[in-house]
Order: C-alpha cells, then structure tokens, then sequence
C-alpha cells in the first residue's frame, strides 16, 4: 500500500462515465463465447495488455490456422488442468492438538519449533478459547514443494514485481469443532522455522487475505550449529574412564616397570637396547670379567646417550691414544684420551642385525637368574605385563574417542558450513501464509521469443498458462503470468479466431536454469539446463524449445525428479 | 457506528433480486435489471481503488462476465446479490494489482474524512488530513479494504464477511482492530 497514489476529493464517476461503460450486449456476447480475460502481464519491464490480440506474438506462417486444434485453445481446459495438477501435488498438512487454556511446544518432524502460549487462540467473538484446538500445519522449504502447493511467489513493491527467493515457508490453521479460529493478537504463536538456507537476508512476509504478501519484519534468523552438535556427540560419545582411573593405571604399569627394571639390574643384567641411528656408537673391546653383565652379548656398541647434552661431533674425526670404559652407577662411562681428556655417558646396544640374537642372550641370562631366585624376575615381568595390558587398554579407548570426536568435529564444520540449522524466529498473529524471503529480480541476459514444443514430436505445440524458471543456485521461481500456445479472440467484427501466441521471457545463460509449465492436458512440460544450454537462439526469429513431457506428476518427489531439483 | 446504509435493501427486495438471478440462470438475457442495477455502483467501487476510468470500465464488465458464467453456483443467504459482485470485483483488484502494484490508488474525500473522524473520534482529524494521506498508505491492503467497506462504502457486516469470505464477527473483530492501527499511526507518526 505504501506506493498507492492518494487523491483526494476527485470527482467520482458521472452518470455519462457509466452509461458509456455499459454494455449489456457486449455481456451477452462475451457470455455465450470463451472468455477473453483482461490481464496484465509484467514481462521484462514491459507491461503488455493481453486482451484480443494485442502484445502477442504472431508465430509465423498464418497456415498453421489450419492446423490449431480447438481443444487447446480453450483456457477453460487449461485452468482445469492447472487446477487438477495442482490437487495432487500440493503439500499435505500435518495436524497437531494444542489446548487452548495450556499452551504447548511441537516440533515439527524438519525441526521447527511451533510454541503456543496459554490463551493464543480466539474464537470469532475474540474469547479466549481454552479447549483443544485442532492445528494444520505445513511447511515448504524447497522450489518443488512451493510450486507444487501453488503458492504466489510474487511480491510488489514501489510498483515493482519481485519474486521470492525462499528460506522457508509455513501455512498454518487452527478448528475447534470443525470451526476456524483466530490468533490471540496478544499472545502470538512463535515459530521457530529450521531453515536449510543461511544468511541473514531474508525478511518475514505474511499473506493477507487477498493474497498479497505483506512485509512483516526484518530477519530474526538465530544459528544453533554447535549446541545441537555437541548434543548429539554427548549423546553419541562411548564410555569414557574417568581420567584418573586411567592416570592411577599408567601409573601402576610404571611402577611395575621400574620394579622389574630394578631387579633386572640387581640381578646384574642388562635389557638390550637397538641402537639409535641417529646417535653415534663406538665398537670397544673389553674384558668380561669387568663387565660380567655383558657376558655372552656379541656385536655390542656402545652409543653416546642424549645426556651428552654439549657433545661436540667433531670429536668422532679425532685421533685418539688411549679409551677406558668404566661403570659409574647404571650409566657406563667412557674416557677419551689423546690432545685432551674427554668423557663421555655411553650405554651398550645393538645394531638390528644383532639384536635377535641380543634378545636370546638376555632371556637366557633372565631365565638362569629366574631359575636360581625362585622366580623373582618372571614374577616382576608379569606383573608388569598384567599392569601394561590394563593401561593400554584404556588408553587405546582415550585414543578411540579422541578419533571419534576428530570425526564428528569434522561433519560438524560440514554441517555448519551447510548450515541446516538456522532458526528463523518471527511471531504469527495471524493464520496463514508466512514467510522468510529475500525478493528477487526476473533473471536477465538471454531475452527469447519462444515456441514451445514436444520434445517427442516437435509438430505437437504446447499450450499452457504461466511459465516458470528457476536456477538450480537459488530456492526460487520465476512465474512469467500469462498464455502460450493456441488461443482463440474475438476481432472487432465480434468474429472467433484461432491464433499462435507466445510472450518472451528472459533467462540468465550463465546460470543452470530450468524452464517448465504445465500443459493444457495436465503434464509437466520441463527444458532442464543441459538441454537449454544446446538451443541456439535467433535475435530475428522465434526459437524453438524442445520440453520434455512428463505426465503422471502425482506429487513433489515427481516434480522434483522432473526439474531436476536437488 | 453506521447501523444503516446507503444500499440497505428490504427481505422484500433480497426475495424479489433472488428471483431474478434464478431467471437469469435460465435465460442470462434475465440478467440485464441486475446489471442495470448495479453497474455503476461496482464500477465506482473498482474506480476508487484505481486512478484509470478505462481500466475501471473493463474490470467492471468481467466482473459481470464472472457472475454471470458461475451464476449457477451462486445460492441466495438472505443477502443482496451485490455481496456477490463485490467479492468479484475485490478478486479482480487482487489480481490486478498484484500484476501492477503502480495501479493501486486511494480516494480520499471530505466524506471520507468525516466518517473517519467519527470512528476515530479526533476532531483535528481535518487537519491532519495531510498525515492521515500518508499514513492510510501505510496500512495493509487487507486492513484499507476492511476500512473501506466498512466505512467508504457503509456496507454492513454481514455483507462485509460475505465479500471478504470470512465469518460475521471476524469481519468485526478485524475492521475495528484495522482503525485501531490506523488510530495508533495517526497517534505515533
């Protein structure tokens, strides 16, 4: 209403203004032929009026007279196939009960939240009603279900018309014994519409009674990715050991392992180490008799440990006079002599190809001492062995749920990259239409004066009423309002003819756009985008476009299938 | 508030026009006195929403051409059979409007302004008639028509729910609920 002109005192209509618009014979004759409707048409910015044959245009060669079936040319026909298309694929409501006097909290199956507070229904007087209330509810959130319900997609504004770019859409109804009842206006119903769609430009619109979308509110949209995420994993997540359970098992396997290593030691036996390949070793001969822990062991290295923290590597380039290799402790210590003195921190290992037969060697020496002191060293291992099992165990668990939550921290960032779970919040004080759209222009680029045919039989016409495009990037349809195909007027001699009609429409080449409509005889008649792409289209002749019938389109699935809409 | 108007018709008259539309679905050349009847006043309703006595005229003729072709489903409730037409000629307002939003137009009148007035009850109303041009744009297309039946056009409530297809006192409940917020804007802005 905001672009509306206002006058103010204008004359009304003379009697001669009305007289001259009578025309009780004209009636009777429009009355006994098919309707020839006055409609207004917003193409390309140009407005055609469509009444007789003004603003349309001609197919050429006037032979194909000859050829119209008169059938098609009856627009009674193809409301009625519109009509009979529409009964089938209009999304079905949901009923939900709701008292009146309580309020309540749904959730819908696609997660929007419907909350009614205590006393948000009126009965036509405007009392309270505090009974069950009886509530049908849908929503759409996709171009095949809004189409397939036969929504009005069309917005005016400052006189021009836009068309919804959808991030979802409900209808909803309230009956108490059959009869239809109101909104509470001061205790609204709020919804919670899960949009599929993310972005905060989509504002909340309201059809009026008459149809017309009305401007609600700006958008409220609330994004919850990471509370239900992390829901789902607490709900999701295994078992998990206290952290101290398990820090009091590694603890024990520690333990466990000094004790063994320190009985090793006291039984005057070394555990063979493999040599790090990254620290140096020296070959050293030695007398056993010094060294009686060493005994039996073959190809032993002795390796410069990390506690040589300030080793200088040049020293291994060196010429040395003398080495002695002495025992200080657990560590053996090895001196160099030569221009100077240096001492070094070595252990004995073996390089791989030794350390097999190093193993065999030790668990030798660990059985004989074993033997001779009644089983102190096995008890020692098993006991380490039994701790070790109990604390990999658990760690292994720790490691499993750090990879789980690595896994579902992952879907998460896709989820919320996909955002499926904006929440766009409006209040409804009113039954009906609502909606979250951001309006949109007519797609531009490719202008087309179109014949539309069969794909199966290009001499077979189509008729319809209304063409639609969408682009498969945008949760939108373009409706083109008006005719095409064979249609039948009256001339000015009050004469019936049979004509080809069409109107251009436009289209963005550089998006997939799909084009359908549905024909005078019921089916979808579709052009998808790969087929689109393969038309070549003349600035000076119609073009041609090939659709693809498809009849049977019994419900959303079916149109989603045929536009091709993921 | 008004409880009589301009086109009050008696059980008498209601009966009689009831007739006539039954003739009519006979033999439409029955439905002439209907037309005669009524033309000018649903073509005055069609032209105060619009600015284009043209556009006015045409709308009006399909509005006729609409009631006569469903003729046969029309059934009397006690109503005048303008109810009727007047639901056409909103639906085609709808329709056209809603192909060209440019079209829609408000008229305004000294009359007008005085019902207004009363139903608003703000003797300065006169003077604000620079502000209440603004603020009446402001309302929905669905509040101005309740407004306008009611108070424009003096159509009972009753007629008001058939037109608009909705119950009695839902008509009430949102027409005075309508020129609450029209008082509320005149109020705030």
């Amino acid at each position: 209403m905001k672009d509306a002109k206002v006058n103010m005192n204008r004359a009304p209509l003379s009697e001669k203004d009305i007289d001259k618009a009578k025309n009780f014979d004209q009636l009777m004759k429009m009355n006994a032929e098919p309707p020839v409707k006055i409609k207004w048409a917003k193409i390309g910015g140009i407005v055609a009026i469509i009444g007789g044959v003004l603003g349309y245009i001609f197919w050429p060669g006037n032979n194909r007279e000859e050829q119209i079936d008169p059938q098609k040319s009856d627009k009674q026909q193809t409301e009625t196939a519109n009509s009979e298309f529409f009964k089938q694929t209009e999304v079905p409501y949901t009923h939900y009960v709701v008292n009146g006097g309580a309020g309540d909290t749904i959730v819908t199956p696609n997660g929007t939240r419907l909350i009614f507070p205590a006393g948000a229904f009126e009965d036509k007087e405007g009392n309270v009603i505090s009974e069950n209330v009886d509530i049908q509810f849908r929503e759409f959130h996709d171009v095949p279900s809004i189409f397939g319900t036969n929504v009005d997609m069309t917005y005016d504004s400052a006189g021009t018309t836009y068309h919804f770019e959808s991030a979802g859409m409900i209808e909803m109804h309230g009956f108490k014994n059959n009869k239809e009842v109101f909104v509470n206006a001061d205790q609204p119903i709020i919804v919670e519409l899960n949009s599929h769609y993310p972005g905060d430009h989509y504002n909340i619109y309201f059809m009026d009674p008459d149809g017309d979308w009305e401007f609600v509110s700006k958008d409220t949209s609330k994004y919850e990715p990471v509370v239900m995420i992390m829901d789902t994993m607490n709900e999701e997540r295994p078992p998990v050991e206290n952290y101290l359970v398990i820090k009091s098992k590694e603890d024990n396997y520690k333990k466990a392992k000094n004790e063994l290593n320190q009985k090793i030691n006291e039984a005057g036996l070394i555990v063979p180490q493999k040599a790090n390949d990254e620290l140096f070793s020296v070959k050293l001969s030695f007398k056993e008799k010094e060294f009686p822990e060493l005994k039996g062991y073959k190809g032993i290295l002795f390796e410069v440990t990390e506690k040589n923290k300030d080793f200088d590597k040049s020293l291994t380039k060196q010429e040395w006079t003398d080495i002695q290799l002495s025992k200080e402790g657990e560590d053996y210590l090895m001196t160099l002599f030569g221009k100077q003195k240096i001492k070094l921190i070595v252990r004995p290992v073996f390089a791989g190809e030794d350390m097999e037969e190093a193993n065999q060697n030790f668990e030798e020496l660990f059985a004989a001492y074993d033997a001779a002191h009644q089983g102190v060293l096995s008890a020692a291992r098993e006991q380490m062995t039994t701790a070790y099992q109990s604390y990999k165990a658990t760690e292994d668990s720790v490691i499993n749920v750090i990879n789980q939550s690595l896994n579902q921290a992952a879907w998460s960032d896709e989820l919320s990259q996909k955002a499926y779970n904006v929440r766009r919040i409006f209040e409804v004080d009113n039954f009906g239409f609502w909606n979250s759209d951001c309006p949109q222009n007519l797609p531009k680029g490719q202008e087309v004066d179109p014949v539309f045919v069969n794909a199966d039989d290009e001499l077979d016409t189509l008729t319809f009423t209304n063409l639609y495009i969408a682009e498969y990037d945008k949760n939108a349809f373009f409706t083109y309002w008006g005719e095409w195909g064979h249609k039948k007027y009256i001339n000015d001699k009050g004469e019936e003819k049979k004509q080809f009609i069409s109107l251009p429409f436009t289209f963005n080449p550089k998006s997939e756009t799909v084009l359908w409509a549905i024909t005078n005889k019921g089916e979808l008649a579709v052009i998808t985008p790969e087929e689109l792409g393969k038309v070549t289209f003349s600035k000076k002749a119609a073009t041609t476009i090939k659709m693809k019938l498809h009849k049977k389109v019994i419900d959303v699935s079916k149109i989603k299938e045929a536009i091709g809409w993921k | 508030m008004k409880e009589s108007s301009s086109y009050h018709q008696t059980d008498q008259q209601i009966k009689a026009e009831s007739e006539i539309i039954e003739l009519s679905k006979q033999d439409p050349k029955q439905f002439r006195s209907i037309y005669d009847k009524y033309f000018g006043q649903i073509m005055q309703y069609i032209y105060n929403r619009l600015d284009d006595k043209e556009l006015a005229a045409d709308l009006t003729q399909q509005v006729f051409l609409k009631a006569l072709k469903n003729l046969s489903k029309y059934e009397s409730r006690g109503l005048p059979f303008s109810s009727w037409l007047y639901r056409i000629a909103s639906n085609e307002l709808n329709m056209t409007f809603r192909n060209d939003a440019k079209l829609k137009t408000i008229n305004m009148t000294d009359g007008i302004i005085g019902t207004l007035q009363e139903e608003i009850i703000d003797e300065n109303l006169v003077e604000k008639i620079g502000k209440l041009k603004q603020i009446i744009k402001l309302l929905k297309e669905s509040d101005y028509r309740l407004i306008e039946l009611r108070f424009f056009e003096d159509r009972p409530f009753k007629e008001i729910s058939e037109i608009l297809e909705i119950t009695e006192n839902n008509a009430k409940v949102k027409t005075y609920r309508a020129l609450d917020k029209l008082k509320e804007m005149l109020a705030t802005h």
